[in-house]
């Protein structure tokens, strides 16, 4: 089983929120919105490609729309074997983050 | 304006996958229209360029990673696809291995030749002074030329003369004959020859000079600095040496081992006479217009020498031109730099050949795997890249082959080419390089039809099986096995007439006896004894007659005017001439046809003349005994008249000759007819016998046909070239055809077996298997001999001298191309004849 990077798991798991309406510029604003930063279009995109190519998500082509220019976009959904990968993260994730309880981390985010 | 700005998409556009550049262009579009709309045009702007120039990396990252592992997914395929067809790709790279190899040692030669005298630093405006007058053009110019040209013509920047003459040079008890260059003084300035020792602006400054080179230096100095020690030459002239320069570059068509100056040795009041005598050479300002100045130089001698009614013309012939082309006529030798070119062409083109046809002969094979490439999304380009890239990898691995092939083959190619070639990977950078772009450029050549063949096929029809390799297809396949053997069979053609003509030059009877003669250069101290030793010579038994001449039968070339009685005094006629001794026709059993030879009965024969039966169709005298005869103002009267031999190579007619007896004029060579028997003890006498009246000379007797062989050195060795050739080619082509015969019998195995179940003979099935390859042959046949009939022709017309083009080498090709096309079909057709059909049909 694959250990997913920090933005691949982000990505995957902004699709699974989006569901139907996952497409590059929507996973993006997911993203920045909630980590706060403001992630570089080739930050998003080029996992997301490979992401793709590797199985993890499957693509659907859209219609073509006007304030696109004509272009059409790439609708991203996850694949059984994306949801298998988000399990494992959430099974490590779980695993490994048991110890530290949210005492520990709101007393650290006070002094710092 | 809620679109990006052209430029900055543009650049984007450039970084994305293809497959993805839709998308995110368009996505990108969208994003920037609502950047727009809450922060307003320049925000947006700036927006998108700073997302472009921080996505620059990842994405180019991707770009690359993506690419790797695309190649390196072909380049498993590709592996994986040769281990299954080992004995395919091995003959596949083995003839191009070949190809290449051929290639890489007829491009290092033909590099060679055309490198020759590129060395100098003002080579291209260097040139010789050609002389030319009615009877054709000369290289030996009038010594006065060369100052008068200087002081006439500012045009002309420097010039000098350029003379080899054997040279007796001794220091302390080492003592050699050299070849010595009579130069003038601005020689060195002229033609770059790098100092070791010594400087070249004062090397002549004192005429009593001499510049070594290094091979020179070491016969008599070993490893002592020779640079002010004297080397007395010919034993009368003592010279200092004043500079040793590198040894002469094995592309330089000027040979010496010595320079010396050539007013030292000529005298001044020679350098002012006008007889032509020597090579000059000019150079000419950089800018200068070659054909203006030979204009303007053209009248000189004209102008100038009041001896004659003479018209000689100079000319200039540019030196990068001299070794590949010739002065007088006759073949350009550059000629062979253009047949070699074309050979290598050609075998590289049959190699090609092979490797498309054994490729798209294996289509069958490969229709699955292209199939379901394409319905899995391949695109018709991607298919193309990855065949191109098979075949462009398997070229690489042929290259290794062909450099290894190289190494071993280099140095018999360089003794059958008769230099020294190198080949030196490791040291030279550029060589390196071309020959990867040689196996990029064979591998995309030969993999252009295989990928355009493979990458058409229609997935569908493949994958249900109704897909059958086209008659189309084997149209094109059958072509090229055609034009291989086209091409194989020409070069045999080549390659037997070749011969042919050249035992023909060899053996032709050329008029006289060169059998048992031995030939003594006569130096200066030699020709001095010549009455002594032909006496002492002569006394014994087994020497049957002693000659001299001025002049080898075969390389009679000097020429004089010559007038005769009723000679039209405007026409102005020159003849080839011979300076002979007594003795000189029986020595050489040259018989007579009318009249006599030279005898000492008649002392007035010192001013007679013999001449030959050209000469005497040309004066027109019906009986030229007793008639008048005159050379260069010496009156005298025709004595005899010898039958016509061959004064000249056999390139060319037989010239008239005139035959002299001056006897103030040495003669250089001497002629010594010996017994069959006894040879060695003859020769033994001689050297004695020479060695008793002049000692310390060094005598080295050839027999005058191994003198003869050397002439023809250069056809010899065309020949052998060509043989070699030959091989390759029909060996790359059975190479070929082996192939493609063990694929198509593997393809119709099936109908084999039937065939045989129900009774066919081995025999039977042989015959049909090889029915369409022999009709192959034979078509290359029809085609190959008019076009070597063509080909030969005009070769042959080159020679004055040749043999007929004979039927029996066209039909001899024939036969030879269609047993070994045969021999190379009957082992598969065989294999598949006697396979057991029960196996084959066991896989239904």
């Amino acid at each position: 089983m694959k250990i997913l990077s920090k933005p691949e798991e982000l990505i995957l798991l902004a699709v699974f929120s989006l569901k139907d309406n996952a497409y590059g510029v929507t996973i993006r604003k997911h993203i920045i919105d909630k980590t706060g930063v403001d992630w570089t279009i080739g930050a998003v995109y080029v996992p997301l490609n490979r992401l793709a190519r590797d199985g993890y998500l499957e693509t659907t082509i859209g219609e073509p729309t006007p304030e696109r220019g004509g272009k059409r976009k790439k609708f991203y959904s996850l694949t059984q074997r994306g949801m298998k990968a988000l399990a494992y993260t959430k099974r490590i994730n779980d695993s490994m983050w048991s110890r530290l309880s949210a005492m520990d981390l709101a007393a650290l985010t006070d002094k710092g | 304006m809620r679109t990006p700005p052209r430029f900055s998409e543009w650049i984007l556009y450039h970084f994305l996958e293809k497959k993805e550049r839709e998308f995110i262009i368009g996505d990108l579009r969208e994003v920037y229209g609502q950047v727009w709309y809450s922060s307003g045009n320049l925000k947006a702007k700036i927006w998108y360029w700073g997302q472009i120039r921080r996505s620059i990396r990842p994405f180019l990252f991707n770009l690359i990673y993506w690419r790797i592992s695309m190649f390196t997914n072909y380049l498993k395929l590709a592996i994986r696809h040769m281990r299954r067809h080992l004995g395919y790709s091995l003959i596949n790279i083995l003839g191009l291995a070949i190809g290449m190899a051929c290639c890489i040692l007829i491009f290092l030669w033909v590099q060679h030749e055309l490198s020759y005298d590129r060395f100098h630093e003002k080579a291209d405006d260097l040139y010789l002074i050609t002389v030319s007058g009615e009877h054709g053009t000369w290289i030996s110019s009038p010594w006065a030329l060369v100052p008068t040209l200087k002081n006439d013509f500012p045009e002309i920047v420097k010039a000098s003369w350029f003379g080899v003459i054997p040279l007796l040079a001794r220091y302390e008890h080492k003592s050699f004959f050299e070849q010595a260059a009579l130069v003038g003084n601005e020689f060195l300035d002229m033609f770059t020859f790098p100092f070791v020792k010594g400087n070249p602006e004062y090397a002549f400054e004192n005429l009593n000079s001499v510049v070594l080179t290094e091979q020179a230096a070491a016969r008599y100095f070993g490893s002592e600095d020779p640079i002010g020690k004297v080397i007395q030459c010919e034993n009368q002239v003592d010279l200092a040496v004043t500079g040793v320069i590198e040894d002469i570059p094995s592309n330089s068509h000027m040979e010496f081992d010595l320079l010396v100056s050539a007013i030292r040795f000529v005298g001044e009041p020679r350098t002012r006479t006008w007889s032509m005598d020597v090579s000059s050479y000019v150079l000419l300002p950089s800018q200068a217009d070659p054909v203006d100045v030979e204009n303007k130089i053209s009248e000189t001698i004209i102008k100038y020498d009041k001896r004659t009614n003479v018209k000689y013309y100079v000319g200039l012939f540019p030196l990068k031109k001299i070794h590949l082309h010739s002065v007088y006529g006759g073949i350009d030798p550059v000629v062979y730099v253009y047949v070699f070119s074309a050979i290598a062409v050609i075998v590289l083109l049959i190699a090609c050949i092979n490797f498309m046809n054994l490729t798209t002969a294996r289509s069958s094979i490969r229709i699955n795997e292209i199939g379901i490439r394409k319905v899995c999304g391949g695109d018709r380009t991607d298919l193309i890249k990855q065949f191109l890239g098979e075949s462009v990898g398997l070229a690489f691995i042929a290259l290794i082959g062909a450099v290894v092939l190289v190494y071993f083959l280099l140095p018999g190619f360089n003794s059958l080419a008769a230099k020294q070639l190198e080949f030196n990977i490791f040291n030279n950078g550029t060589l390196l390089a071309g020959l990867v772009l040689f196996a990029v450029f064979v591998g995309l050549v030969a993999g252009s039809y295989p990928a355009l063949y493979f990458s058409s096929f229609q997935p569908d029809r493949v994958l249900k099986n109704t897909f059958q390799t086209g008659s189309k297809r084997s149209g094109l396949r059958k072509t090229l096995i055609v034009t291989q053997f086209t091409a194989s069979i020409l070069l045999i053609i080549a390659t037997a007439t070749i011969y042919k003509q050249i035992q023909y030059i060899r053996s032709k009877d050329l008029g006289f006896s060169k059998d048992q003669i031995l030939v003594v250069q006569a130096r200066r101290q030699l020709r001095a004894n010549y009455s002594i030793i032909k006496e002492r010579l002569l006394a014994n038994p087994d020497v049957l007659h002693v000659s001299a001449a001025s002049s080898i039968p075969l390389s009679i070339g000097n020429n004089n005017p010559v007038y005769w009685e009723g000679r039209d005094s405007n026409s102005y006629v020159r003849m080839n001439f011979a300076c002979v001794d007594y003795d000189y026709f029986e020595t050489f059993d040259m018989k007579m046809s009318y009249g006599r030879s030279f005898s000492r009965e008649y002392p007035t024969d010192q001013e007679n003349y013999i001449i030959n039966e050209a000469a005497m169709k040309l004066t027109g005298y019906k009986d030229p005994i007793g008639k008048m005869f005159s050379m260069w103002k010496d009156e005298g009267t025709i004595v005899g008249v010898v039958k016509d031999f061959h004064g000249t190579s056999l390139y060319n007619d037989i010239r008239p000759i005139v035959f002299v007896m001056y006897q103030n004029l040495p003669y250089s060579n001497w002629f010594i007819k010996i017994r069959g028997s006894r040879i060695a003890e003859s020769m033994d006498f001689v050297k004695k016998t020479i060695a008793a009246v002049v000692p310390g000379y060094p005598v080295e007797p050839e027999f005058l046909d191994e003198h003869f062989q050397r002439q023809y050195l250069n056809e010899g060795r065309l020949g052998k070239i060509l043989t070699s050739f030959t091989g390759l080619a029909i060996f790359i082509s059975c190479l070929g055809l082996f192939g493609l015969v063990a694929f198509m019998a593997a393809r119709r195995s099936k109908e084999i077996a039937i065939r045989k179940v129900l009774g066919a003979s081995i025999w039977s099935v042989m015959r049909i298997l090889s029915r369409e390859f022999i009709v192959l042959v034979v078509l290359a046949n029809i085609i190959a001999w008019p076009l070597g009939l063509f080909v030969m022709s005009r070769w042959m017309r080159n020679f004055s001298y040749h043999t007929r083009i004979s039927f029996g080498v066209f039909i001899a090709a024939g036969i030879a191309a269609l047993a070994i096309a045969l021999l190379t079909v009957s082992y598969q057709t065989f294999r598949a004849a006697t396979a057991n059909p029960a196996d084959r049909l066991r896989n239904e």
